[in-house]
């Protein structure tokens, strides 16, 4: 039972207790690791890239009685492949009067900003490229600068569609930022602790959705909705505005510099579905209730990998589902919903869950 | 109170349409896609496509209903009907030799099917009406029942020289 499978932080010792062998002094290997680490996320972006692309056109089209892409390998798998191979061949095109620099720098901002968080997050005990005490802290911060990134796009373009439309992400993110923070601020309550490591021990007795009561499902909500609006996309995705603003802040840009766009977009849609995977549904914990230890043995069984994806994906498909069901917002609505409904429902949620926190009214204390 | 009531009448809104969504997603079997050429053999077209004109045929006699009148050819904007008659030897009425039907021309209004009086014609399901030659959109509809005499002369486009687009053939010209 004690295989790989479930002590992947077993292998991760055991392998840079071998890699300092190996290399001799202490800082090398680190350094080695570090560039390891680097590279299994930039594998694993790319991957996710290409599987959530693939999966969003199908989840779209079997939502509209379609198929899909069916043409490209057996139901279209190779289809994302060969779009890839497509936008890397592509002219990279900047126009006359633009910014050179920042039409450059933009998309590498909103780029690195994503790639960044990916770090952040554990996908299982010990498998976590950073390990920071005030992690959430970091994720939420290095996620809102790829707001940077979309406002030099749009600034850089030299356009007044592209200008528009980072204007309205800057509002739009910098906005609904807020109610995704006291979303989390207020199981952050709960969990003491802002190392995301932490916040996954402390559900071992359960989840908070539940386990803290009522607060725990409304804070989810609120985040849900506010984290689909931080990532532009449909219902809240005036930013890109494909029938008013031909695409947004990212109108003028092609080839690479727009698949990195495209690409971040994805990778924020995986962030924030691990976020309020690792926040509310107990990350790679298993599911637990306490007292009941043979049900708590059989949910054992499965790796806490799998439980990590299985949740990411779980909420990765909601957001999915929001998009292609729901019509879209203008953009006063968007700033209304968000300024007199949202963040005053995300704030008496936060007073509510202080006083219960504080009062210890919750359930399974352990 | 109304923002609560506001609230949950949009959060049921927005929950019933997610899950028609899902209703279509987990449902296979509603995929309307159809992948044409591999399913050729078994797509069959939806009752309400209007296809290129056909004439109909009397199941019980095996003789097309047309009776040469030309009802459709005067109504057709385009000219693209051409209907041959001559006369029955031993009836003496009127009869269909060839009805030329120029598809290059046709812009499928179904006005002739309008006009028809007798119920010989209409719009077949037939999609896949691609040629490699102009002259093969020009095409004779009653091919099978030609009578015998006039069975080898080639369909031409005749709409110079007719402008109603009703024709006697060469030998009834005289007796019509």
């Amino acid at each position: 039972m004690q295989s790989w499978l479930y002590n992947v932080d077993r292998l991760v010792e055991t392998f840079s207790n071998w890699l300092e062998l190996r290399v001799g002094s202490s800082i090398a290997a680190e350094f080695v690791k570090a560039i390891l680490a680097a590279g299994l996320i930039a594998v694993l972006v790319s991957v996710l890239g290409l599987v959530l692309v693939y999966l969003e056109r199908k989840v779209a089209a079997h939502m509209q009685q379609r198929l899909g892409p069916m043409r490209v390998g057996p139901h279209g798998i190779f289809q994302t492949v060969a779009d890839t191979i497509k936008l890397i061949s592509k002219e990279d095109i900047i126009p006359a009067h633009a910014d050179r620099v920042i039409h450059t720098v933009g998309p590498l901002i909103c780029f690195v900003a994503a790639f960044m968080v990916i770090g952040f997050i554990p996908f299982a005990p010990g498998l976590q490229v950073v390990s920071l005490n005030v992690a959430l802290l970091f994720i939420l911060g290095i996620s809102s600068a790829g707001v940077l990134g979309i406002i030099s796009a749009g600034w850089a373009s030299n356009n007044k569609w592209s200008m528009l439309g980072a204007m309205r992400a800057a509002a739009q993110i910098i906005s609904y930022e807020l109610s995704a923070t006291l979303a989390l601020l207020a199981i952050i309550l709960f969990t003491g602790t802002l190392d995301l490591q932490g916040i996954v021990e402390s559900q071992r007795t359960g989840w908070w959705i539940w386990r803290a009561p009522v607060v725990g499902i409304f804070a989810f909500l609120i985040y849900l909705i506010a984290s689909t609006a931080e990532c532009n996309r449909t219902p809240f995705d005036i930013a890109e505005g494909e029938s008013e603003l031909t695409g947004g802040f990212h109108t003028e840009f092609s080839a690479m510099k727009f698949a990195m766009f495209f690409l971040s977009e994805f990778i924020n849609v995986f962030t924030v579905s691990a976020v309020s995977a690792t926040v509310f549904l107990g990350g790679w914990m298993p599911f637990h209730v306490d007292g009941l230890d043979s049900l708590n043995k059989v949910f054992d069984l499965v790796p806490p990998w799998v439980w990590f994806s299985a949740k990411t994906g779980a909420i990765i498909f909601i957001i999915m589902w929001f998009r292609w069901t729901f019509p879209r917002l203008r953009v006063d609505q968007l700033m209304r919903f968000e300024w007199k409904f949202l963040m005053p429902l995300a704030l008496a949620n936060l007073a509510v869950a202080s006083v219960l926190a504080v009062s210890g009214f919750y359930f399974f204390r352990s | 109170m109304n923002i609560f009531r506001k609230s949950i009448d949009a959060l049921m809104g927005l929950l019933s349409g997610m899950a028609l969504t899902f209703y279509y997603f987990i449902r296979l079997d509603k995929v309307i896609t159809q992948q044409y050429p591999e399913n050729r053999d078994s797509l069959t077209m939806f009752p309400r496509y209007k296809g290129k004109i056909s004439l109909i045929k009397n199941e019980a006699t095996g003789l097309y209903n047309c009776t040469a009148c030309g009802l459709c050819a005067r109504a057709c904007p385009n000219n693209s009907i051409t209907v041959e008659r001559d006369k029955d030897p031993q009836t003496k009425k009127p009869r269909l030799v060839r009805f030329i039907y120029n598809f290059d021309r046709c812009t499928l209004c179904g006005l002739c099917i309008e006009a028809c009086k007798f119920n010989a014609l209409k719009m077949s399901q037939e999609f896949e009406t691609a040629v490699y030659d102009k002259s093969e959109l020009v095409q004779i509809l009653n091919k099978d029942r030609i009578p015998n005499s006039l069975v080898n002369e080639p369909a031409q486009d005749s709409s110079g020289v007719l402008t109603t687009g009703v024709k006697s053939t060469p030998q009834a010209k005289g007796e019509l």
